[in-house]
């Protein structure tokens, strides 16, 4: 594993100029050219679903794919012989578009949310994929769930402003917190990689991060990320959890970092909570919405899933400042999906894998090459 | 034509928002709502310009004509198939302080010939602490202030707190009864005096109707106290009632229909804490509550012993209901040590006590907030909820913590009330007699019981927000 | 339509003349012409919408017009404005959301579709601009019965028309 990011990255360095990047795509009518020639390359195409396919998720293994979408369904698919291939449909779980999923990091539990207002628990338990638990409570469409890293806890949005968060025990779901801190449709939420901070995405154009006291186990807002203007669809953390990207409505990419109290920046901190600030906007690129954005599970890439049916490639420049890196544009693919592109999500454990999934029914597998 | 445009940030508990009672005006879609005043038949449409201020402009005619905004109503929300429930707003302009001192001003013009002030204890506590006054002073000085204002009468709403914990216990003991006789469904029950819970199951969960208790809250018993006892040869409407609590939720309770007789609401006007300190501020001049003149309650209720203010019941802060089911059960089945209440995830606003003496496996509990009247309706749901009676309300921890109450003091007013002295229930033998015939005449479920209706979803097909 | 719907938003709103059928020429016949989409078969599609408050089409209203509707086939892209009947008009987001249903319904889906509101004719135009370029709102509101069902009912006089 050590050998391949290597590997990866060496090459990601050592290779010459892109041959996908469009010259009449521009920022400010200047493409940032990188020294690079990476290329995207689908390397396999599933099909199945029909109807809009909304996200599409590895387990934490890397060894199922797991994909949902307008029709209702959730599709399972493993390999075979090299390739990937459909092993089971879950039906009847939802009665209304299934919108987001997350793996439990055990690869036992599958959650699922759907536009019918319900988070439903899948488990393999006794062999297969079944349904045994629903977690209702949100008013209206679930729009994201996101299992956390130790596996103790899942956190819901949904349409009704409010992010939940249900404590795992036994198979059994309790409520611990039903936070009314967005004013707006929530649409994301994602655990930091360590589990104690919990970020969510919401229509009303901030990001929200919560904490648990320690003293009465009590959750709450403890930073409010602002600086978008639209809508912000989706958020993800690095592999240390002290920088964000987001991705918005107008087709922004933002990248926020962490201040922690006393830092040596000199950034201002309240009540001992760090602060997140803007560092890095990419803007151009995109032409409309940006639905879903993933950091490398290892390195300083970011992939995005669009509504102008591309997928993009930024790589964080290495010598650039924390305080303000630039990004650039390595690879992209611009007609990746025949539609809106709604979701991207890195391999776990192959570092030049990553799935999309789009309007146009499909997932595709992607590798960087 | 007129406009309302207004905005609004919501006050009442997070069971009633999540109920979806004030979803259809979000900050960034305000209520809209066209009032046509004159008809210009001539003319088909008008042309409407909207100003940068944006105020409207009618340039259909020759002048430009500017368009005024006015104030919504009750009726205007009711007629208007933009967005249905403006309840929240509404509301808090027909039941507020400002609507209250109009009415102690204009008494004769408004008809009133008794205006009456009920007062709840955990509104003193509150005001008291934020005024850093002992309650008792507090206590005298606002009923100096509202006698001033033009109250004619300030009473202490124990009275029917009493009562409704005895209404409480009887029917208890009647759903063990029948519990025990088989009918398995008349257990849990669950209390119903928090408006947010009542509304957010009328909502949500009608199926759990059945199990609310039907005992009026300690402020619509005092309704009918103040409008159905204390002059019968009154016309309520007469009769200007309004109480102090602790919360926005019980504006909600005064409105139901339940609780009007003759189009009379039993409690015409509900105050909160909140509203009270700018009330102080508008009218005590610079020297504050402090200045008014002290005055004692009034205690109207002839020949029944007169029940001590400032005194509060064993448990919690919101009325001791699960306290009193406890004790008595214990008591009824000759246990001696009566269990305490038991926080549930180290956390005080879940508690759980169990009787599990002499055969007996009854637990009763205390839920309050959001978060576990969500977990308690999900284990009903999966019949994993072994509680027999519960004592359920929206704010985490309940009363004390009203989502009216002034905020920032919780930790005050809480050993404020826990240093109170304890009272028992009175003997309100002679009130039941006096009043309503017997302790189990029809007219006690007339008085002091009510209903339930579940909430169906009926949405008007032009006004479904998405 | 539902309760408390008996005040009518605009009692007398102002008619506009309807504009002719489009006249089907031999090239629409002709399977070996690449068809472009072009704004007057967009228009065609929606210009029998009902009003949800008056038995009247929104060309008739003058919601929609042949000339606010852009088509760019290179790009796939149309973009479409509409102009609620008053400033203040409590249903222009769901007239928007017919509209948006009734091309997602019917352009082939390469298309991206904005439908936004006519710049300055309506108060809370941002509010529902940014709601109807929601996607995942739209698709939700798409599934939601009793919504569709109302939405349905407008669209019935399109087809209709062409029957």
């Amino acid at each position: 594993m050590i050998v391949s990011v290597l590997v990866f990255v060496h090459w990601l360095h050592a290779t010459a100029k892109s041959l996908f990047l469009k010259p009449n795509r521009s920022l400010n009518g200047v493409v940032p050219m990188s020294d690079l020639n990476v290329k995207l390359e689908l390397i396999e195409s599933l099909k199945g679903h029909t109807g809009k396919v909304w996200c599409a998720k590895w387990n934490a293994s890397g060894t199922l794919l797991a994909s949902c979408g307008e029709d209702k369904t959730v599709r399972l698919w493993g390999t075979s012989g090299g390739q990937w291939k459909l092993k089971t449909v879950l039906q009847d779980g939802h009665q209304k578009t299934v919108r987001d999923l997350s793996w439990s990091p055990c690869g036992k539990f599958l959650a699922t949310a759907s536009f019918d207002g319900t988070t439903a628990i899948w488990d393999n338990l006794g062999g297969q994929f079944e349904c045994n638990a629903a977690l209702e409570g949100h008013e209206n469409e679930v729009k994201s769930v996101s299992w956390c890293p130790s596996g103790n806890l899942i956190a819901t949005c949904s349409r009704d402003k409010s992010v939940w968060i249900w404590q795992v025990e036994n198979d059994d779901y309790d409520c611990a917190a039903v936070l009314n801190a967005h004013i707006q449709d929530v649409k994301k939420v994602a655990w930091s990689p360590e589990g104690d901070v919990l970020a969510s995405a919401s229509y009303d154009e901030t990001i929200k991060m919560f904490k648990e006291d320690p003293n009465d186990g009590e959750w709450s807002n403890v930073a409010t990320l602002k600086s978008h203007n639209t809508t912000v669809w989706s958020i993800s953390f690095d592999k240390t959890g002290t920088r964000l990207a987001s991705c918005a409505d107008d087709g922004t990419v933002k990248i926020w970092r962490q201040y922690l109290p006393g830092n040596p920046e000199g950034v201002g901190t309240v009540d001992n909570d760090p602060t997140w600030k803007c560092v890095c906007t990419l803007s151009g690129y995109h032409d409309g919405p940006v639905y879903d954005i993933a950091w490398h599970p290892s390195e300083d890439l970011i992939v995005t899933a669009a509504c102008d049916n591309g997928v993009r490639l930024f790589r964080m420049e290495p010598e650039s400042d924390p305080n303000e890196p630039s990004f650039s544009l390595v690879a992209a693919n611009y007609a990746a999906h025949s539609q809106d592109v709604n979701s991207v999500k890195w391999h776990p454990t192959d570092p030049k894998l990553f799935v999309t999934a789009g309007d146009d029914s499909t997932v595709s597998i992607w590798q960087v090459t | 034509m007129h406009f309302f445009n207004q905005k609004m940030a919501s006050r009442f508990s997070g069971a009633v928002q999540i109920a979806n009672l004030d979803d259809f005006i979000t900050p960034s879609q305000e209520c809209i709502k066209p009032v046509e005043i004159k008809k210009d038949k001539s003319r088909t449409g008008s042309k409407i310009r909207i100003e940068e201020d944006g105020s409207y402009v009618n340039v259909s005619g020759g002048v430009p004509e500017k368009l005024a905004r006015v104030d919504i109503t009750l009726a205007d929300c009711l007629a208007c198939s933009g967005c249905i429930t403006t309840a929240e707003t509404v509301l808090i302009t027909q039941q507020s302080h400002d609507e209250m001192l109009r009415v102690f001003r204009n008494k004769e013009a408004e008809n009133k010939e008794l205006v009456v002030v009920s007062l709840s204890l955990q509104p003193i506590l509150s005001l008291a602490e934020a005024l850093k006054l002992p309650h008792e002073i507090c206590l005298d000085k606002l009923c100096g202030l509202l006698k001033r204002l033009g109250a004619d009468m300030v009473v202490d709403m124990g009275i029917a707190e009493d009562l409704a914990l005895i209404e409480e216990y009887k029917e208890f003991t009647e759903r063990y009864q029948r519990f025990i006789n088989g009918d398995k469904s008349a257990l849990p029950m669950l209390a119903s005096t928090c408006p947010g819970w009542v509304c957010y199951a009328e909502k949500t969960k009608g199926h759990l109707l059945p199990n609310l208790s039907s005992c009026r809250s300690p402020q619509q018993i005092m309704g009918r106290l103040i409008k159905g006892y204390l002059s019968p040869q009154m016309s309520p409407s007469r009769i200007y009632h309004v109480s102090l609590m602790p919360c926005y939720d019980k504006k909600l309770e005064a409105s139901r229909s339940q609780f009007s007789v003759e189009d009379s609401r039993d409690v015409d006007c509900v105050v909160t804490p909140v509203e009270i300190m700018s009330l102080i501020k508008d009218v005590c001049g610079e020297g504050g509550l402090q200045t008014e003149d002290d005055c004692a309650l009034d205690w109207p209720w002839v020949e029944i012993e007169k029940c001590q203010p400032l005194t509060r019941h064993d448990g919690s802060g919101s009325g001791g209901y699960a306290q009193r089911i406890l004790s008595l059960t214990a008591k009824g089945l000759e246990i001696e040590s009566v269990p305490k209440f038991e926080n549930v995830n180290r956390k005080t606003d879940m508690q759980v006590s169990h009787i599990s003496e002499k055969g007996q496996n009854l637990k009763i509990a205390v839920v309050t907030g959001f978060r576990n009247i969500q977990n308690l309706v999900n284990k009903m749901k999966r019949g994993t909820c072994d509680y027999q009676y519960i004592e359920i309300m929206a704010c985490p921890t309940g009363c004390l913590n009203g989502g009216a109450q002034v905020k920032g003091q919780l930790k005050e007013v809480e050993k404020a009330f826990s240093e109170l002295p304890l009272r028992d229930v009175a003997n309100l033998e002679d009130l039941y007699s006096r009043w309503l015939g017997a302790s189990d005449s029809p007219k006690v479920l007339q008085e002091l019981h009510t209903t339930f209706e579940a909430v169906t979803y009926n949405p008007n097909p032009l006004g479904i927000k998405w | 339509m539902g309760g408390g719907t008996e005040v009518l938003q605009n009692l007398n709103p102002r008619l506009f003349v309807k504009c002719v059928d489009r006249a089907v020429t031999e090239d629409d016949w002709n399977e070996n012409v690449t068809d472009e989409f072009d704004s007057r078969e967009v228009f065609d599609l929606i210009r029998h919408i009902n009003d949800p408050e008056h038995p009247l089409t929104l060309e008739e209203l003058n919601v929609v017009d042949v000339n606010r509707i852009t088509v760019d086939n290179e790009k796939n892209k149309i973009d479409i404005l509409y102009t609620p009947t008053i400033p203040h008009c409590s249903l222009a987001t769901l007239i928007g959301l017919t509209i948006k249903v009734q091309l997602l319904r019917n352009i082939p889906p390469r298309f991206k579709i904005q439908v936004k509101i006519t710049p300055g004719t309506h108060v809370s135009e941002a509010a529902i601009n940014k709601q109807m370029a929601d996607k995942e709102r739209v698709s939700a509101a798409m599934e939601n019965i009793d919504l569709i069902q109302t939405i349905n009912k407008s669209l019935i006089e399109v087809e209709n028309h062409y029957k």
